[in-house]
């Protein structure tokens, strides 16, 4: 009695749990609505669109902003806000998507638009939409947020590390800004000759924080050593060879004293990292779109004039080639009600003075010719992160390939880069793994 | 004789004082240095192990920036939905949980052994595993967006930890006392209200506040959960404020999560109480 | 009679336990890309794990190493401090409240950042160990020993364990100790013949307790050492996380979830097995 009565009970739910699958699986594969796109922007009619993004309290105001002033310039829209903090979001986006209730326009992550579908476009095509004017962006930009064909997003401006430097440390001790690494360790001998190893005053010539920081850092260095960039097609350009010269030279830099070592660090991996604030480092490597919080916070913001952007350094003093990458994007849902609407809001956000003036830098230089025209008019674009982009325009640049920051591939470099600055591997084996750990994982990704 | 039994008596008990008290601080320390660093500009807090700030440094402007969390409500607002899905989580779990774990370790049964095993086997699991599965389910459902969504599971005594809890420290009480309640004539319910209930209510209390307390700090599920802006809860709302693309001002983080903490302090302080009366019944074996 | 009062129960745990657990298993048999088509693989993602996967085994290893530290300490240190605070002390509810604070901070930003200080190099921590003549140790640096930082941070939040203890301990009639008293127990004695076996039930739930919590840690590993140096701290519930949202690797992440039960559940079942033999219930 006791076994039927369980035995039933378990049919019952295995029915419901099947059921339930099976209903929750009806999405993916063509673009929503075979041709419906919904209501035609600016015809009056009743629409709710959601909108969603993550930030900090001055870019969800700004953002609201901007949605109401849509509503305002478009009779019948309405718009109702999704936001939050960015710890969980992706999680929170995921789980949306994953149950087919993912707002009708996302501010989407670089990596997000490759990594979440795996290679195909789990979003709506831009293409298809005629209210965004994609005309207004560059096409190699554009590219970036190009999946199977389709235009997965629109990226709002793209953004590479440039390195902030403290000019006043280098002229305390009477040096220029090196160009080269080889000045570099000379700079250090200067610079760091009272470091110890735990010592808690050590000065360094420049500071790689975070984890993300040394990767982008290393991966920089292999372009300029070879001239050719991470991967093409889903094939890693480098050698062993290249890659362990590489790691050496980088390892060389802290064994030299100019950069901490991995002990030395500090855990503070943001702005608030004492050795830059108290102005115990030369240079750091960061965002240009978001240098401002790093002036802000070096000795309390109020010595911004000692700061500078400095030229690359590079082995031999020539000029490299950049990366660059969107710093954000926006999208439009698969399964919005509305796309087009969705779309002209996305085309109002970026070309609208009123909208882009009430956005402010909350979302950092655009990209977009229009935007950026109204951003520069309105004399938003201003200071070090001014200058931190003007210097990466002089340089040549090149867009990161869409799976550089894939989780899965940007994981196994982190892993390598880890253990080779811990000790636990020297740079032979490094650079195998470093090489074969991402190869596995492009694999995956490219068949 | 009496008088060496009373001096060592002192000095045991000035011992025992001093040793809590030292303790105490090194626990409490944290908490200290928490409030003490929401007077102090960032720099003065990395690497600072001083309660207090800087003279002349002292940033009295994080409490108020904290009060007014964000530009359209108040700390408290948050605070309030954060209530408005605990305090029924809370009171279901406590009914509902008590009532299972009475069945269960009170009451012979087919399966018996089955369902305590299910409800071990269910602690286990971690949440991650459940996450997904049930946010299809209560889409479907129409439970997006919504507080019960974050309290309804409560209703069906969802809380593996409260029950096994509650059952263990009921298996503390020896069965004398319900035959003694069965023979006056009481059913079911009444054994478990007026005879049970009484002798473990510092353990029913324990189950309220640990509900309570963990249901605060609870971020995963409000963020799935709960999409509208002026429905997210204080957990969520306080972690908008490390977000890394504007500047972290970290004292206003630690002012906030002080104003947070008070009520949870005050409602733990209060609670305690309670646990003086429960040693006066302890289950009339005298 | 017993199955109505039961049954708010049993639909709890056929909608909200069961269900989930069977599609749960059931994407553990799936090659899942959280937003892609699925794809029926049989065990072939359980064989990766236990074959394949380092990171698993790195995993797998500081996992364990922080349960059968810290449980141990977490159980001893919150009994021994419930029964200090189980005298009828002065001031013993601010006593109470104060021991209880680090739970309620819990994974606190100004914790984690104040954890990461008392562990550097020139920290507290290590000066206190000069004081004895010890090296300073690279805590959060050092993959050796970067989870006692996560450990002893753990054994400072005992707060629920102890509270659980404390209930337990009032509910001891006072009447045994004064009969143990007056046949000349000294208090030790009557800790270890009359207090302990008493509680034992509780001794054992707050064991499996702290056991199945320290499983699934995951805000302090998240928020402290991220997971390293090395993955030395990449607890399995922060590497099924990342699989399931960072990776994308659903099915992945089910089959993870799926090999932590079974390690939990053994384990858990070794300390249920062995509590016949030091468990004693009155009822």
């Amino acid at each position: 009695m006791k076994k039927r009565v369980i035995a039933k009970i378990l049919a019952c739910t295995l029915t419901l749990a099947a059921v339930l699958t099976a209903c929750g699986k009806s999405d993916s594969g063509s673009n929503g609505g075979s041709g419906s796109t919904g209501a035609e922007p600016g015809s009056g009619e009743e629409v709710t669109l959601t909108f969603s993004w993550w930030g900090s309290e001055e870019r969800h105001e700004a953002m609201e902003q901007v949605a109401k002033l849509y509503e305002e310039a478009n009779e019948g829209v309405t718009i109702k806000v999704e936001y939050g903090a960015w710890d969980g979001w992706q999680q929170k986006v995921l789980t949306q998507m994953k149950g087919q209730t993912e707002p009708d326009i996302m501010q989407v992550n670089y990596n997000w638009v490759h990594s979440f579908g795996k290679g195909s476009n789990v979003f709506y095509d831009l293409n298809e939409l005629s209210s965004l004017d994609l005309s207004n962006w560059d096409a190699d930009y554009l590219k970036a947020m190009e999946v199977d064909g389709q235009q997965a997003a629109v990226p709002h401006g793209m953004t590479g590390r440039v390195q902030a430097y403290n000019a006043a440390l280098f002229e305390e001790y009477g040096l220029e800004f090196p160009t080269t690494y080889d000045e570099v360790k000379a700079a250090a001998e200067i610079i760091g000759a009272d470091n110890t190893p735990t010592g808690a005053d050590n000065k360094y010539v420049l500071m790689t924080i975070g984890k993300e920081c040394p990767d982008l850092y290393i991966a920089q260095m292999l372009y300029n050593h070879t001239g050719k960039p991470m991967q093409t097609d889903g094939k890693i350009n480098y050698t062993e060879a290249e890659v362990k010269e590489v790691l050496d030279l980088y390892m060389s830099l802290s064994e030299s004293g100019a950069m901490p070592t991995f002990q030395q660090e500090d855990p503070i991996d943001n702005e608030s990292n004492p050795v830059w604030t108290s102005g115990r480092t030369g240079a750091i490597y960061e965002w240009a779109g978001t240098l401002n919080k790093y002036t802000a916070a070096y000795k309390g913001g109020d010595a911004v004039d000692e700061l500078a952007i400095a030229p690359y350094i590079t082995e031999d003093g020539s000029a490299p080639n950049v990366y660059v990458k969107p710093n954000l994007g926006y999208a439009v849902s698969k399964n919005s009600k509305n796309p087009e609407v969705a779309a002209d809001f996305i085309n109002f956000m970026f070309t609208d003075e009123e909208a882009v003036k009430a956005l402010g830098t909350n979302l950092g230089i655009s990209s977009n010719k229009v935007t950026n025209e109204i951003q520069v008019k309105e004399g938003m674009i201003e200071g070090k992160v001014k200058e931190a982009y003007e210097v990466l325009d002089s340089y040549e640049q090149t867009v990161i390939d869409p799976y550089f920051e894939d989780e899965n591939v940007r994981g196994q470099r982190y892993i390598v880069i880890e253990a080779l600055r811990t000790g636990s591997v020297d740079s032979t084996e490094a650079a195998a793994e470093y090489i074969s750990k991402q190869q596995e994982e492009l694999d995956k990704l490219y068949d | 004789m009496e008088n060496q039994e009373y001096q060592k008596f002192s000095l045991n008990a000035v011992i025992r004082y001093v040793l809590l008290i030292a303790v105490g601080i090194i626990l409490i320390y944290p908490l200290l240095w928490m409030i003490g660093s929401s007077f102090k500009e960032n720099m003065d807090i990395f690497g600072n192990f001083s309660i207090f700030p800087p003279s002349g440094r002292v940033m009295t402007s994080n409490f108020s920036s904290a009060w007014n969390l964000t530009s359209k409500h108040s700390i408290w607002f948050y605070f309030g939905n954060t209530l408005k899905f605990l305090i029924p989580k809370t009171f279901f779990t406590v009914i509902s949980c008590t009532l299972t774990a009475y069945v269960i370790a009170r009451k012979k049964f087919r399966g018996q052994k089955f369902v305590f095993t299910a409800v071990i086997v269910t602690l286990l699991m971690p949440e991650l595993a459940f996450r997904i599965p049930l946010y299809t389910l209560f889409t479907k459902a129409g439970l997006v967006n919504t507080y019960a969504s974050l309290f309804i599971q409560d209703i069906f005594a969802s809380s593996s930890f409260f029950i096994f809890m509650i059952i263990q420290f009921m298996r503390t009480i020896p069965k004398q006392l319900d035959e003694a309640a069965v023979i006056d004539g009481c059913n079911d319910l009444q054994i478990l209200t007026k005879i049970i209930v009484p002798v473990i209510k510092p353990i029913i209390i324990t189950v309220g506040l640990l509900c309570f307390m963990w249901g605060m700090n609870d971020f995963q599920g409000p963020l799935i959960y709960l999409t509208e802006p002026d429905k997210i809860t204080l957990s969520m709302a306080l972690k908008q404020l490390l977000d890394g693309d504007a500047q972290i001002v970290y004292g206003k983080i630690f002012a906030a999560s002080c104003l947070a903490l008070m009520p949870m302090i005050a409602l733990f302080f209060a609670g305690s109480r309670y646990f003086v009366d429960g040693v006066a019944n302890t289950g009339g074996k005298e | 009679m017993p199955y109505i009062m039961l049954a708010p129960w049993i639909i709890g745990f056929l909608i909200f336990k069961l269900y989930p657990i069977i599609v749960s298993f059931y994407y553990s048999m799936l090659e899942y890309p959280i937003l892609g088509e699925p794809e029926f693989v049989g065990l072939q993602n359980y064989a990766e794990i236990l074959t394949k996967d380092q990171t698993f085994m790195k995993s797998l290893v500081a996992t364990l190493k922080y349960v059968l530290i810290g449980t141990p300490a977490v159980v001893i240190v919150a009994f021994f401090v419930a029964f200090i605070l189980n005298f009828k002390l002065k001031g013993v509810n601010f006593f109470r409240t104060a021991y209880y604070i680090p739970s309620i901070l819990g994974g606190n930003v100004a914790v984690s950042i104040l954890w990461t200080m008392l562990f550097s190099v020139n920290g507290p921590i290590n000066i206190v160990l000069g004081v004895f003549g010890i090296e300073p140790v690279y805590w959060t640096t050092d993959p050796r020993f970067a989870v006692f930082t996560l450990i002893i941070l753990k054994t400072w939040q005992f707060g629920s364990t102890m509270l659980i203890f404390l209930s337990a301990l009032q509910g001891v009639s006072k009447s045994l100790y004064e009969a143990a008293s007056l046949d000349g127990a000294t208090k030790i004695r009557q800790l270890f013949s009359v207090t302990l076996p008493l509680v034992t039930p509780v001794v054992l739930f707050n064991a499996v307790n702290v056991l199945v919590k320290a499983f699934q840690e995951f805000n302090s590993a998240y928020l402290i050492t991220k997971g390293g140096p090395n993955k030395t701290t990449y607890f399995l519930n922060l590497y099924i996380y990342d699989s399931a949202f960072k990776e994308g690797n659903y099915g992945y992440a089910s089959a993870l979830t799926w090999i932590l039960l079974l390690i939990i559940g053994i384990l858990t079942l070794i300390l249920f097995k062995s509590s016949d033999k030091w468990v004693y219930y009155n009822d």
